[in-house]
């Protein structure tokens, strides 16, 4: 095997951003999407959600979503965890090298939405739990984390014997990533997962989620409606334009990791938060 | 910037107001009071039957009450039991059949378009109007008055665990599908624990139904059973008796109803959970 990179043929900007140590052998893109379409409905009440998407997402790598409410953002990323039964999705998805129904199966991947979507009458370990009592085929594997050890690491220890209704807003969230990374998913899909959330506690969790996801092996593919939560978090951000929903920029975000709160506060971000803006202005 | 200076802790102290302190005879009383006014209406209801000389087919006394109680006692208990056991029978048939159905329906589209409608045939066609049917075929005796208290019991079992199976939040699984989770284990560990508030708050409906559909199978045609004996003792004009017969049938309705809602805290324990 050559250290090539496999994404050769790509159109986005290559990975000029990571600042990790890099692997001895250069895995696979994670996401790897080419000429994508998705319609929904059929005949004359189809809608076409996306049109035309390129997108890579390499191993440990954050790429937020961005743009404008009905741009096919939500679409696109269950598309991508093959959550779309009803929709007509056309073009080349590779997912972990599968096509998306393969990738969901495998459990691989993790997803996180806006609510935390928690099974009430499981406690709150029980909910960590989940993906693994119902999980089957090759979908089964044992995790190196218990459930417990997956709850200590998203700052819920202690907590496991709770009803999910016993928990804040931000806490319920945290379980929630818990139970996503429960199967450790090498991809996980977050659908504006802080969206919910008060200012005070998404910004704290943003910093939580970058320290969680630093003992993980996930690529993340976050979409959102905040501009300094796609900059601070992200190794790359695209900006989408809607009618039909497209890839209209991608902007590679720089900053080393760790990053700290701190850096939110750095004239480089305004800048970069600024480009986004403007680029979303741009692609009404 | 400049900050607003704050005063400095220790200068005001929250007053803490004095815990609510009632006597035991207050706290008595609010147990109770529920129960002192229905003392008092059959006082009343005593009093005015004696003061105004009111026949007794008419409008017994409670006392007269009492009397035909303590008169045929052994016979109303027997029939309270014979209501009682029907009952269950009906209301248990009516679980069974009622979760099969609703599972059925939630599962299949094609069993709930083609059943459905013959299902709120039946939901609308009086009982009253089956049950002499059902004894032109089953004959007197536990089998049509069983089916009564079933089928006045089983619809709303059926619609409310219909509802609770098909109303989980899609992403929930979502997320078991992303564990590749079978439609078997997604039902087993999501549509029915999901239901399960829904079958105890239709059990609040369905409880007092069976009791209901007991009493008029018995009504219609048996030989034994609190609704039997409500028609016997009218035909006599013993007016005090049914009053006691219908007490002891409120009785059973009552019991049965207050079953279902103490089951529901140890059955549905994370609606009961406190912050």
């Amino acid at each position: 095997m050559s250290s090539q990179p496999l994404s050769t043929t790509s159109t986005l900007p290559s990975a000029s951003s990571s600042t990790l140590a890099p692997d001895p052998v250069v895995e696979a893109d994670r996401v790897r999407l080419r000429d994508v379409c998705i319609v929904h409905g059929r005949g004359d009440t189809a809608v076409v959600a996306v049109e035309g998407v390129d997108l890579e997402v390499r191993p440990r790598e954050i790429v937020s979503i961005v743009g404008h409410s009905g741009c096919g953002k939500s679409t696109l990323l269950r598309a991508i965890a093959g959550l779309q039964p009803h929709a007509s999705v056309q073009g080349r998805l590779e997912i972990l090298g599968m096509t998306p129904d393969d990738a969901r199966r495998s459990g691989r991947l993790g997803m996180v939405f806006q609510d935390a979507v928690l099974a009430p009458w499981r406690t709150v370990e029980a909910n960590v739990r989940l993906p693994l009592d119902v999980a089957r085929g090759r979908g089964r594997r044992k995790p190196a984390r218990t459930p417990a050890e997956q709850l200590e690491l998203v700052g819920l220890k202690g907590y496991g014997k709770r009803y999910p209704k016993q928990l804040s807003g931000g806490q319920r969230q945290r379980v929630a990533l818990a139970r996503a990374l429960a199967m450790e998913p090498q991809l996980l899909l977050m659908d504006e997962p802080f969206g919910a959330l008060d200012e005070i506690t998404r910004d704290e969790m943003h910093t939580e989620l970058l320290r969680i996801w630093g003992t993980t092996d996930a690529s993340i593919v976050l979409i959102t409606h905040s501009i300094q939560e796609a900059v601070f978090l992200s190794d790359r951000i695209v900006v989408m334009a809607a009618h039909p929903g497209r890839v209209a920029e991608v902007v590679t975000v720089d900053f080393p990791r760790p990053r700290r709160i701190d850096l939110k506060d750095t004239p480089e971000f305004a800048q970069i938060a600024h480009r986004i803006r403007t680029s979303l202005e741009e692609n009404r | 910037m400049t900050a607003v200076q704050v005063p400095a802790p220790g200068r005001v102290r929250a007053v803490i107001p004095p815990a609510e302190r009632a006597g035991v005879a207050l706290r008595a009383f609010r147990m109770s009071r529920a129960w002192l006014l229905l003392g008092l209406a059959v006082l009343v209801w005593e009093a005015a039957v004696r003061v105004l000389d009111t026949p007794k087919y008419i409008l017994p006394a409670p006392s007269a009450m009492v009397e035909a109680f303590g008169e045929n006692r052994s016979l109303f208990l027997e029939g309270m039991g014979a209501t009682t056991l029907m009952s269950v029978y009906g209301f248990a048939i009516a679980v069974v059949v009622g979760v099969a159905i609703a599972v059925l329906m939630a599962r299949s589209a094609l069993f709930e378009e083609l059943v459905y409608p013959f299902l709120n045939i039946v939901r609308v066609m009086p009982t009253i109007a089956i049950a002499p049917l059902l004894i032109i075929w089953f004959g007197r005796g536990a089998v049509p008055i069983v089916i009564c208290s079933f089928l006045i019991a089983v619809f709303p079992i059926i619609v409310d665990v219909a509802h609770g199976l098909t109303s989980v939040d899609e992403d929930l699984v979502n997320v078991t599908k992303l564990a590749n989770a079978s439609e078997l284990a997604i039902l087993a560990r999501i549509r029915i624990p999901n239901a399960l508030p829904y079958l105890f708050s239709s059990f609040r409906v369905a409880a007092p139904g069976a009791v209901i559909g007991t009493l008029l199978g018995e009504y219609i045609g048996s030989r034994e059973g609190l609704g039997y004996l409500i028609t016997v003792y009218s035909a006599q004009l013993n007016t005090a008796a049914v009053f006691v017969l219908a007490l002891l049938s409120c009785l059973v309705g009552v019991v049965f109803f207050n079953l279902c809602v103490w089951a529901e805290r140890f059955a549905v324990p994370w609606k009961t959970v406190v912050r």
